[in-house]
């Protein structure tokens, strides 16, 4: 499949830390490309280098078939009229209303005349900011957000680079944002960094982990699931005396981690045959009754937690 | 260097949205009236309020155009310095100049409508103050010839340009706006300590300082090499700062 963005050992070194350490990783053409990674990871520092922001301090970035690092102004300028691009923190000229920025947005990408006008009626209805008469220096952080992804999309881009979208939007703003961005999928490559696990589970079909500038995982989002979750985790209910069955599974050795939730234990074990043998042989030796101990589901936050505290 | 039309229309519009259509033009407003007057009053100012005895001369247009210039060299330059001070790095700040360069917009078009529309804000409010400054003179003194007021006029222009080019190229290097109108102030203290130097107010811009209130004045002055090295090194200038935003990591 090609790749609508392709990094290849890429590093950015700062004098006091090295912010993305040999990072290489692709998104496919038409996939909606979750780029997962805590606060600090180096995502925002990927992405500027992905845009032409920042120079890399080596290593390779190709986007939409174009080498990054050695196209000239306007050969970036070209590509960028491609790419959609929607920072953490949009600005916006606070003089100007929602219908000046896409058009000034739309103008710099080169779509003009009828199109831009229909265009920008239609963004201003995505964005929910039609009837809105007020300058963008009043804007709200969410309508900031949505105005921010409507100039992105101004220019029908062929790739969309989202940092940190929906990180200012309530339930219902998210909502729409993630369904946006799932109806883009197949039509148009998004590149979409984000620390919000349920959002990449939610739209996304391909993920790459991040954290401290390494890429931990790339893959879809069940290949991760099954890679790093399986049918490790377990649920576990007792009639009563749960405390003591905590003790008692605590001194197992194929134990690798308990947490109780509630009244539920939820055991991650080692050895999958042996837990299924053993837990009912303890539960039934404590004098309790065993209500249900049952695999748990793996979501993608439980493979992030792995991961990252593994790395970590 | 694509997306320069698109980003100049912006800049000029901000023009027109924002405080900057006002505080240039007002300031040249205000010196174009009030130089002849003050000229007109010096006499009767300096005779009153130092209490002196004495008799000077009539005041005459130059007198008035001398004023013209002293205004537009002190006070107008000042707030050309102090409004183009956040041109770049504000942008920068604000996060408005990723938004345009994530397009198609280059740091050379950046740049270069940056420079296009501020010197149209100085251009077109200087041209009319001109125009004032000619009608409040001839009302107040009877007459006034516009050859000098032209030639005057446009040297401080040139300085000007020469002032903005310091201030867009300090702008984008470094990141406060604060800094920038401090150091762009520092230079042109520093060039106005210079043209006290012969040669350097005969062979470089250092020589525009003082060139518009001789001009004003009807003084002779080589006015040639300081216009022309002016002209050279805000180009030089501007040329800085378009490397610099190339440089520059946002």
């Amino acid at each position: 499949m090609t790749a609508s963005v392709s990094v290849d050992d890429l590093t950015k070194a700062y004098p006091a830390h090295t912010a993305v350490d040999h990072l290489t990783m692709s998104v496919p053409e038409g996939s909606v490309f979750g780029f997962l990674g805590p606060n600090g990871a180096g995502k925002t520092t990927t992405v500027r280098m992905v845009l032409g922001f920042a120079r890399p301090t080596s290593g390779r970035v190709s986007v939409l078939g174009h080498d990054v690092g050695s196209s000239s102004d306007d050969d970036l300028a070209r590509l960028r009229r491609r790419i959609g691009f929607l920072p953490d923190v949009p600005g916006f000229y606070p003089w100007m209303s929602a219908t000046d920025v896409l058009r000034f947005a739309g103008s710099l990408v080169g779509v003009q005349g009828a199109t831009l006008a229909r265009r920008t009626e239609n963004l201003l209805e995505l964005a929910g900011l039609t009837h809105v008469r007020q300058k963008v220096g009043g804007y709200s952080r969410g309508m900031k957000q949505r105005l921010g992804i409507a100039q992105a999309l101004v220019g029908a881009p062929d790739l969309l680079v989202l940092d940190e979208p929906t990180s200012a939007l309530d339930p219902i703003g998210r909502k729409d944002v993630l369904d946006m961005v799932a109806a883009l999928r197949g039509r148009t490559s998004v590149f979409f960094s984000t620390h919000i696990l349920s959002d990449v589970e939610r739209v996304c079909d391909q993920v790459a982990i991040l954290d401290d500038g390494h890429l931990v995982t790339q893959g879809s989002v069940d290949e991760l699931k099954a890679t790093y979750g399986g049918s490790s985790r377990y649920a576990l209910e007792v009639t009563a005396n749960c405390a003591a069955v905590r003790t008692a599974l605590q001194a197992e050795a194929w134990v690798a981690r308990l947490v109780e939730r509630d009244s539920t234990l939820e055991v991650t074990v080692t050895d999958v045959d042996l837990a299924r043998h053993r837990v009912p042989t303890i539960v039934a030796g404590l004098g309790t009754g065993l209500v249900r101990f049952e695999p748990v589901e793996t979501s993608l936050e439980d493979v992030f937690v792995q991961l990252v505290q593994r790395d970590a | 260097m694509t997306g320069y039309k698109a980003f100049l229309v912006k800049e000029l519009r901000e023009v027109v949205a924002t405080w900057r259509l006002y505080v240039l033009p007002v300031t040249l407003l205000f010196c174009a009236v009030a130089s002849p007057l003050l000229a007109r009053a010096t006499p009767y100012l300096v005779s009153t309020v130092a209490n002196l005895q004495i008799t000077l001369p009539e005041p005459s247009t130059l007198d008035s155009y001398a004023q013209w210039t002293k205004n537009l060299g002190q006070v107008a330059l000042l707030v050309v310095i102090v409004s183009f001070s956040s041109a770049v790095n504000g942008e920068r700040s604000s996060g408005t100049a990723a938004m345009g360069l994530s397009k198609a917009l280059t740091p050379a078009a950046f740049i270069l409508a940056k420079v296009t529309a501020a010197v149209a804000l100085v251009v077109i409010p200087t041209a009319l103050g001109t125009v004032v400054m000619a009608l409040t003179t001839r009302a107040v003194f009877g007459d006034a010839p516009p050859a000098q007021l032209l030639s005057a006029t446009g040297a401080w222009l040139v300085l000007a340009v020469w002032s903005l080019s310091v201030v867009i190229l300090l702008s984008t290097v470094l990141d406060s706006a604060s800094a920038t109108a401090g150091l762009g102030i520092a230079a042109w203290v520093a060039l106005s300590a210079l043209s006290a130097w012969g040669p350097a107010a005969r062979w470089s811009p250092a020589g525009l300082v003082g060139v518009p209130t001789a001009l004003g004045a009807g003084t002779e002055t080589s006015w040639a090499w300081p216009v022309a090295t002016g002209l050279v090194t805000a180009a030089v200038f501007i040329v800085g700062a378009v490397l610099a935003m190339r440089r520059r990591e946002l």
